[in-house]
Formats: C-alpha cells, structure tokens, sequence
C-alpha cells in the first residue's frame, strides 16, 4: 500500500467495551493540511495517538512517510516516528524556559542554531528566555509549535490546538499558527470538533463519527455533497425534504432538480442548502 | 418569514411554507427582511444530494 505522508489502513482501537476507533481509514499527501472533524468523544484524538505511537492499536496498519511504523510484527515508538505534536495544554515544561523547552527533542549537535532558526519562525525573539508560566496562552502556544519543530518531522498533529484560546484572538491565532506550518513545509493534521475551523484552514476533511470515519473530502465536498444524512447536518444548515426520484431527477415540494448522488431508491430525502445567490 | 441570524456577510433565514414546512435561506446581510414579511423563494442549487 502506498497512498501518501500518513496512511491508516482499518486502523482499530478498544478501551474496555468501547471501541474507540473502528476501521479507520485516512490517506494524507505530503504538504495536506487535513482535519480530523467531529463531536467530543467520536476518536479523533484516539486516532491521532495511534498515529503518533502513544497508543497501540488492536488491528490495522499505519504508514508515516511511506515506511510501516504500525502493524501485526511492526511497531516503531513515538520518538523515532518524525511527528511532532501540539497538545491541547501544549504540555510545556514548567521548569524550563522557552528556548530549553524547545530545545529538548533536539540533537546536541546544531542544537543551538535550530533553536534561534525555529524561535524566529514562531515570532518568540525576545521571549527565548521566559518560563511558560511568563507567557500569554498564544506565547505558550507558538512555543508548543516551536517545540514541535524543532527536530524538523515533516509531519505535524494538533490536538484541539486552540481550545483554550479566548475566543476573541481565535481567528487571528488560527491563521498566524496556518502561516508557520505552511512556512515549515509539513503535513498537518489537525484534531478539532469546530467546524468552522476545520472548514477555513483546511486542504480537506475527514468526518468521524463513534470511531469511524464517515468522509474525507474538501469543505465543498462535505459541505454540498455530504455522504449521509448526519454529515449533511452536522456540515451546516440544510433543508431536507422528501423527494421521488425517477430517471435522473428527484421531484420535491420546490421543484425537479437532477440527482448528484443516485443510490437506487425511489422515495428519499433531498438535501438543498442555504447558498447566497451571486 | 419566521426568523433571521445575522451571520455577518449573510443572513440566514427561516421560513413558513403554506403547508407548514420549514425551510433555510441565505441572502445577503446589505438586505434587509423584516419578520414576518411574505416572500418568493428560489432555488439556486444546480444538483441534489438524496438520502434513502
């Protein structure tokens, strides 16, 4: 199998009764910025541990960069995986200051000048010397990407990256971290259950719903051609109406309009969106 | 027309059919509909996703 900078093949996860992940199946390209999108507790954090090694999956296979890092006699741990991560508490330590967080995961040699090259990305300058608890929430933030850089992975995760950021500067945080990923060249995959943020910083977007992943596709894609009726919801507003299809239209209440997805029934419910005429 | 939510560059609004069906619409927020005004709709979508 060879699709792409991460690849999940019926990746599968189960804490006690609950399976977490079900059969996952997610391919991403090199330089994709995708989102892992959906409600609280539907596994996309599960999914990304797994694909970053923090957790052991009980079936499937996983390939970062083209090389199996996960399957029945394969398993290469976290560190030697090339992901760097952002947590949702960016998981910065206390005791260090900015530069020596971001300095950690950083081979001696070269270190010093690695550390000055990523401070300068994330716009830290002035900041190299301070303690996280002497930094604002986005300071932490950028100093959590930094630290994720650092050993220059070409792949990214975050998690739930501005949860905590007040919702004010959500915007204006969002697109500066978008900037510096895409400055840095990486593959992100973001875990988020904010639609709205999924659907304006994205490449694509893959829906998951109670472990399972519903649909992958662009914001347009989900947006006006959602898979199924929950993702059609879940997407955005929508009129659903009951529709008869035959031949290649479906006639409602508003009219006969040509079927884009036919699935051989005759009785359905047609989905017709809420879109600003130009 | 039974109620509106400003969205910044649009409004999306809520409708009354004669029949009682409920549906969304989207204009543009440099319109303005009052509630409770009668109005024409229009669709605008080229194809339709159908669910079973």
């Amino acid at each position: 199998m060879d699709c792409g900078m991460i690849c999940a093949h019926a990746v599968s996860k189960r804490f006690g009764d609950t399976l977490a992940v079900d059969g996952a199946e997610l391919c991403v390209a090199p330089g994709e910025f995708v989102a892992l999108l959906g409600p609280s507790g539907c596994g996309k954090t599960t999914l990304l541990r797994l694909l970053a090694g923090l957790e052991v999956p009980d079936g499937g296979e996983i390939r970062l960069h083209d090389r199996l890092v996960s399957g029945r006699d394969t398993w290469v741990p976290p560190e030697r995986r090339g992901v760097g991560i952002v947590f949702q508490d960016y998981a910065l330590f206390p005791h260090l200051t900015v530069a020596e967080n971001i300095g950690f995961g950083v081979r001696r040699a070269g270190r010093a000048r690695r550390i000055g090259d990523v401070i300068r990305l994330v716009g830290l300058d002035r900041l190299d010397g301070r303690y996280p608890h002497e930094l604002s929430g986005g300071q932490q933030q950028r100093a959590a990407l930094a630290r994720a850089l650092a050993p220059e992975p070409s792949i990214v995760l975050l998690d739930e990256p501005w949860s905590n950021i007040d919702p004010l500067l959500r915007q204006s945080m969002r697109e500066e971290l978008a900037d510096i990923l895409h400055r840095a060249e990486v593959t992100v995959l973001l875990v988020t259950h904010d639609r709205e943020e999924a659907f304006s910083l994205t490449d694509r977007i893959a829906l998951m719903l109670e472990g399972r992943i519903l649909q992958v596709g662009t914001a347009e894609e989900i947006y006006l051609h959602p898979a199924d009726r929950w993702t059609a919801e879940f997407a955005g507003p929508g009129n659903f109406l009951p529709g008869r299809v035959t031949g290649d239209l479906v006639e409602t209440l508003l009219g006969r309009f040509p079927v884009a997805n036919r699935n051989g029934a005759t009785a359905v419910e047609v989905l017709l969106r809420p879109v600003t005429p130009k | 027309m039974i109620g509106r939510e400003f969205r910044g560059h649009d409004v999306l609004y809520r409708l009354r059919l004669a029949d009682g069906t409920i549906l969304v619409s989207q204009r543009p927020s440099t319109e303005r509909v009052e509630l409770g005004a009668r109005v024409a709709i229009r669709v605008h979508q080229a194809d339709v996703t159908v669910f079973s």
